[in-house]
């Protein structure tokens, strides 16, 4: 008995098909550009884990922005004019003297009094992986087709 | 024209490899098949990543859908009278393992493994002293209408074994981005944000200490020995004890018992040195203990505990002592069911005491198709200190709940669909799908 290869194909198709979206701008991109931090801030700078979720970003830095700006976690570009109100009030939500917006500005952690880090450690050991010719998505995706159909015949016979 | 159809998964390794990426299989629920411990199938003492040949050819045999040739997985378990240990072998003899069973060609009609169990389906015959092996895995999400799609892993990993001597390790590449909770603590290369970037989640050597290879001491980069290693690196139990094969591991020492009964591994954390500065490393010890209760009955213990200078996840500046301390179990109570559970109380500098627990359920529905149910909670304990906001909040203070339906299909020989429907409080509902190819 031979697996059944079109039911198997279109499931893949229906897996990989689908494959459009690209990253959209999220709200650590869009606070480093509105803050200008040196870089995107940690999700911990505004939720309580770095896994994220509704209803967790409950530190001070976070509160200060949904309460002057209405903020929409499906929409970075809300960000930028939060971050524009909060330098306008000079918020300090860590009540360190420095403002929030500066704070981030500085790489540091609005939430904690003090400087606080908030770019984090680095990663990696330095070197870097020479910029390629950029994939073709869908060439890519029929090349796997091809190669899964190929092994597949391959191996009927 | 053979020639060609045996370079076509060359084809696939290479065009996938052109891709992105992040982690692999480990079954727990293999003690069904009275495999409750892991170095039969591989060659990581406490599971995952590579596969030995018996590994490779039990996949194919047991894993796998074969369509009605040779069936084995979901036909009823023989009785057994006795419980020969960890690696129960059915009908081979007591104590002894049973030689790796070498792929028979056009193997597929017969009741053995089918030659493509081999590595690259068959392509390349390892030596004796090698054992290579790859994951490809290719992601998307439904979250909130967006759909999305990521490469997920595109690794290579391996072993050599020279007498009692053992190198293994993995490479890959990966696009990750700053701030992303995954990927990025295993890079290699730094490149910037989105760029392409080479892995290594594991690489050591290794020393077997005793003739019947139960003890292995190993240095590198290793996987942290703690509680249940499932494939599920974003499951809460594995996210909030930093204890996932994604890019948790740390760099140290450490000593794995494989016995017949009784398996463990103690770890010597000395940090991870693929991120700096060193404040952020953490070091310490890790370790689990597991036994087997009966064929299909493991029952284990972990204990975890590290000390660094600053918290490389809440970027706190500050001496931070992190803890995990629990429980897990495997539990088969009948062939096509499997039950695993873990349970960790938490402890972290500046936050209350907390913890996390999972309990998994999978059913085998027919060889090669598996449904599951998980359901988790986590309470990371309520953040104390100055500058920080004392109210309580579902993960913090307050449990937070979530579930996982499942559905796995083995469908060809290396190959495996998944589709998981999570739905977690204070998260938007997720319908994930994998496709996921290992070499």
């Amino acid at each position: 008995m031979t697996p059944p290869l079109k039911p198997i194909g279109l499931v893949i198709a229906l897996t990989l098909a689908p494959t459009v979206a690209a990253a959209s701008p999220n709200y650590p991109d869009a606070v480093q550009a509105a803050a200008g931090s040196p870089c995107p801030p940690p999700c911990t700078v505004c939720h309580e884990s770095s896994s994220g979720g509704y209803g967790t970003a409950v530190k001070p830095f976070a509160r200060a922005m949904a309460k002057i700006g209405k903020l929409d976690a499906e929409d970075p570009a809300l960000v930028a004019p939060a971050i524009e109100a909060l330098k306008a009030q000079a918020t300090d939500s860590d009540g360190d003297g420095t403002g929030d917006v500066a704070e981030v500005a500085a790489g540091h952690d609005p939430n904690r009094h003090g400087e606080g880090d908030l770019c984090g450690p680095e990663y990696g050991c330095g070197a870097r992986i020479e910029p390629g010719q950029r994939v073709d998505g869908w060439a890519l995706l029929l090349s796997v087709l091809v190669a899964l159909s190929l092994v597949a015949r391959g191996r009927r016979r | 024209m053979g020639l060609f159809f045996r370079a076509a998964p060359f084809v696939l390794v290479l065009s996938t490899l052109a891709l992105t990426t992040r982690s692999a299989h480990a079954y727990g629920f293999m003690i069904r098949h009275g495999y409750g411990g892991c170095t039969t199938c591989h060659t990581d003492p406490s599971g995952g990543e590579t596969l030995t040949r018996y590994g490779r050819a039990q996949s194919d045999l047991v894993l796998r859908m074969r369509y009605g040739t040779a069936t084995v997985s979901a036909a009823p378990a023989p009785a057994t009278e006795s419980f020969d240990g960890f690696d129960d072998f059915g009908d081979s003899p007591k104590a002894e393992k049973p030689p790796a069973p070498a792929p028979a060609p056009e193997a597929e009609d017969a009741a053995g493994p089918a030659s493509s169990s081999g590595f690259l389906w068959g392509a390349f015959a390892e030596p004796d002293f090698m054992a290579l092996g790859g994951s490809l895995r290719s992601a998307s999400t439904l979250k909130n209408g967006d759909f999305r799609w990521f490469p997920m892993q595109a690794d290579l990993y391996g072993q050599l074994a020279f007498g009692s001597l053992r190198v293994g390790g993995s490479v890959g590449l990966v696009k990750t981005r700053a701030g992303a909770p995954h990927g990025r603590a295993a890079l290699v290369t730094r490149g910037d944000d989105g760029q392409l970037n080479m892995v290594s989640r594991t690489h050591w050597l290794g020393l077997d200490l005793d003739s019947r290879r139960e003890l292995l001491l190993r240095a590198g980069r290793l996987n942290v020995p703690f509680g249940l290693r499932i494939s599920e690196h974003v499951m809460w139990v594995r996210e909030a004890t930093h204890t996932d094969r994604e890019s948790d591991q740390q760099h140290g020492v450490a000593l794995a018992y494989s016995g017949e009964k009784l398996r463990g591994e103690l770890m010597a954390i000395a940090g991870n040195y693929q991120l700096s500065p060193d404040r952020y490393r953490e070091r310490g010890y890790s370790l689990y203990l597991e036994a087997f209760a009966s064929s299909s009955l493991a029952l284990g213990a972990s204990h975890l505990f590290t000390v660094a200078q600053a918290d490389r996840y809440s970027l706190d500046q500050g001496e931070t002592l992190r803890g995990a301390h629990g429980l897990f179990t495997r539990w088969s109570p009948l062939r096509p069911l499997v039950v695993m559970a873990e349970a960790n109380a938490l402890h972290l500098s500046r936050r209350d005491l907390g913890y996390v627990g999972f309990v998994q359920l999978d059913y085998e529905l027919t060889q090669g198709l598996h449904l599951g149910a998980t359901g988790e909670a986590l309470d990371a304990g309520r953040v104390r200190g100055a500058g920080s906001d004392q109210s309580k909040s579902p993960g913090a203070g307050e449990p937070r709940l979530g579930g996982w339906l499942t559905a796995s299909w083995f469908f060809l020989p290396h190959c495996d669909l998944r589709v998981d429907a999570i739905a977690r409080q204070n998260e938007a509902f997720t319908l994930l799908s994998q496709l996921h190819v290992f070499l």
